[in-house]
């Protein structure tokens, strides 16, 4: 028991230091004050019609969801086709190829943001929007791999075998059989991607030229005045997050979470 | 309608060899059995035979046609694994139909044959229920359609009474072997349930580490197993170890002379015979024949009782018989004799263990 409370204790202390700074900023985000306080003085909407306001403010959040649709929909088809490939193909070097698709998620996103800088400069696509999907989906293919990886992983392969020996090619039996079973795993994916490219902002400062996201409007904000529109466009971003989490949570509860539906049951 | 035929066909994975050597020849319309333990390479001869693995030598005919490097999907084969395979989408219909969808058939003839076929196996009324709605024999009953609907030249099935009950699985038999006959198809089962196998087949393969130890109709490879392997898996078997005198039968270590065919075996060589447990008779301990025995276990069993004896020499014995028919009790001293036309003596070679 009194370990028991102890752990109970440790976890509520936990998450109260993890969420007061989102509920801070939630709270001075509908302040009524001119500058930063907590706890505001009075209730208002003044820096949402701030952000929605700003023509700048509304040219970056249209550019960040034209980009992160773009990004995690070309992630979301590559990442799909490279799952399959290192999970049912029977070639050497699968390994390697696995861990070349998971490292942006492990190698520090500065390295990653350096590396873009270099390459996408050498094959004259800094600054281009064609290289700033490209640079996304490098970075939000790793969430597809893996969550789509394991659910093929976890997909009976007999269940294929018997697709091939009832006449449906390789195709057919992707697109018919593999598919459909996929769906919830597909959307949970492509979620992860569209989150994962919608608050990316090291690589994107590197690379995205004159593109304005918002996460990088924010940053640069920051650096010249501390203004509590700020506070509005990340109460904005936290909703999003809460409400795409939430989707997942949904799409996979059928079959007890995305954790499990990773770990393979 | 197709004969299959092995030719020397193997199958490493590193350095185990699933398969050996296989060379045998399937008729057209034969029921075929592969019986092994497990771990013997019987699924591994399936996925030869559907194309899901390639041979590491040797080649695989169907109809006289060289398949051995044809895509499954040109193999013109059902198969149905111990896990069904079910596709966990589709509901009934749509499983079994699937064969002829992929084959781009018209729905008027899709439906009439996926129905056709669904009554075959007695499912007509759930055809739009889905897998997971179904008790096991009901899916095991699904898989068998969906692989029998676009008529395929052969029928694989991979344990497909694995997972049901004794009685669910034995009425299950018997309407396999039906629709097997009525459908005329070559089908080659696997199985490690020495029963089914004697109950089903034409003939059957006796397999054990990959590699093939006979093959024969049931009655063959029950009564003249090849080696004491086959006599072992295929129920219980007295065996008899001893040294051949020509013309008269096998000298037993004892000092007993068990009465048998001798064939062509020379005076002296070692060999080992088998009887089994209800060709054994039991006789009072006055009797002047046969070999002396004290009851040890008297095991019943519903049809049958069986007794395990321990003979003066030190050798075990065991009888059966219909229950009823004879009767000894633990500790009994009896005599334990058979007809001379009972023993079989293995052909194998070196029989000295
Ligand atoms: N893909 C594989 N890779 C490596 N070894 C394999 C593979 N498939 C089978 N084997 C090995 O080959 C041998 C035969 O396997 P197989 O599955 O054919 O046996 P089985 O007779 O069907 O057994 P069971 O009755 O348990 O299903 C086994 O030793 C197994 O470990
Ligand atoms: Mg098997």
């Amino acid at each position: 028991m009194k370990a028991g409370r102890l752990t109970a204790l440790v976890g509520i202390v936990t998450l109260v230091f993890l969420v007061m700074p989102i509920l801070i900023v939630v709270g001075m985000s509908f302040s009524s004050a001119s500058s930063l306080q907590f706890p505001p003085p009075g209730l208002s909407l003044r820096w949402y019609r701030s952000f929605f306001g700003d023509p700048r403010w509304v040219e970056a959040l249209v550019t960040s969801t034209m980009l992160a649709f773009a990004s995690s929909i070309v992630a979301l088809v590559l990442g799909s086709a490279a799952a399959y490939g290192i999970v049912r193909g029977r070639f050497p070097g699968r390994g390697f190829i696995d861990a070349n698709f998971m490292a942006p998620l492990i190698v520090p996103t500065i390295v990653v943001a350096v590396a873009m800088y270099l390459a996408l400069a050498k094959v004259g696509l800094l600054g281009t929007w064609v290289g700033l999907v490209a640079s996304h989906v490098v970075l939000s293919v790793p969430f597809v791999v893996l969550v789509v990886g394991v659910a093929i992983r976890s997909f009976d392969e007999r269940i294929e075998q018997v697709a091939f020996t009832l006449g449906a090619s390789r195709l057919q039996t992707v697109t018919r059989v593999l598919l459909p079973n996929l769906v919830p795993s597909l959307a949970s994916a492509w979620i992860l991607a569209l989150i994962a490219s919608f608050d990316e902002v090291i690589v994107t400062l590197f690379v995205a030229g004159v593109y304005q996201t918002v996460p990088k409007r924010m940053f640069n904000e920051l650096v010249l005045e501390v203004n509590p529109t700020i506070t509005a466009i990340a109460t904005i971003l936290i909703a999003v997050s809460v409400l795409a989490m939430a989707a997942i949570g949904l799409i996979t509860a059928r079959r007890g979470g995305l954790l499990k539906t990773m770990i393979g049951r | 309608m197709g004969a299959i035929e092995f030719d020397g066909v193997a199958k490493r994975y590193g350095p185990v060899h699933a398969v050996r050597d296989l060379s045998v020849q399937v008729a057209e319309g034969e029921f075929l059995t592969i019986l092994g333990p497990s771990g013997s390479g019987k699924t591994t001869i399936l996925s030869l035979v559907a194309g899901l693995t390639a041979p590491s030598a040797g080649r695989i005919l169907i109809a006289g046609r060289d398949v051995t490097h044809l895509e499954p999907q040109q193999r013109r084969i059902g198969l149905v694994f111990q896990s069904y395979a079910l596709f966990p989408h589709l509901d009934v219909f749509d499983n079994v139909a699937f064969p002829l969808v992929v084959r781009g058939r018209p729905k008027v003839e899709i439906a009439a044959k996926v129905a056709a076929a669904l009554a075959r196996v007695r499912l007509d009324g759930l055809a739009r229920r889905r897998p997971q709605q179904l008790s096991g024999g009901q899916q095991q009953r699904v898989a068998l359609a969906r692989a029998f609907v676009f008529e395929p030249d052969i029928l694989l099935l991979d344990e497909p009474l694995g997972a049901l009950d004794r009685k669910l699985r034995e009425e299950v038999q018997v309407e396999l072997k039906a629709l097997q006959r009525d459908l005329g198809i070559t089908t080659l089962l696997v199985t490690h349930d020495q029963e089914e196998a004697l109950s089903l087949s034409d003939r059957i393969i006796v397999l054990d580490h990959g590699a093939m130890q006979q093959v024969g109709t049931p009655d063959e490879v029950y009564r003249r197993p090849a080696n004491r392997f086959v006599a072992g898996f295929l129920g219980l078997a007295n065996l008899l170890e001893g040294r051949v005198e020509a013309g008269r039968g096998l000298r037993l270590g004892s000092g007993e002379l068990v009465a048998c065919a001798t064939g062509t075996r020379p005076e002296g060589s070692a060999a080992a015979a088998i009887v089994r447990p209800e060709r054994v008779r039991l006789l009072p301990e006055s009797a002047g024949e046969g070999i002396a025995a004290r009851v040890r276990q008297d095991v019943y069993l519903g049809h049958l009782r069986r007794w395990h004896l321990d003979a003066d020499a030190g050798q075990e014995l065991v009888a059966a018989a219909t229950d009823g028919d004879q009767s000894a009790a633990i500790g009994d001293r009896v005599r334990v004799s058979w007809s001379p036309a009972d023993v079989w003596l293995l052909p194998e070679a070196g029989a000295a263990a």
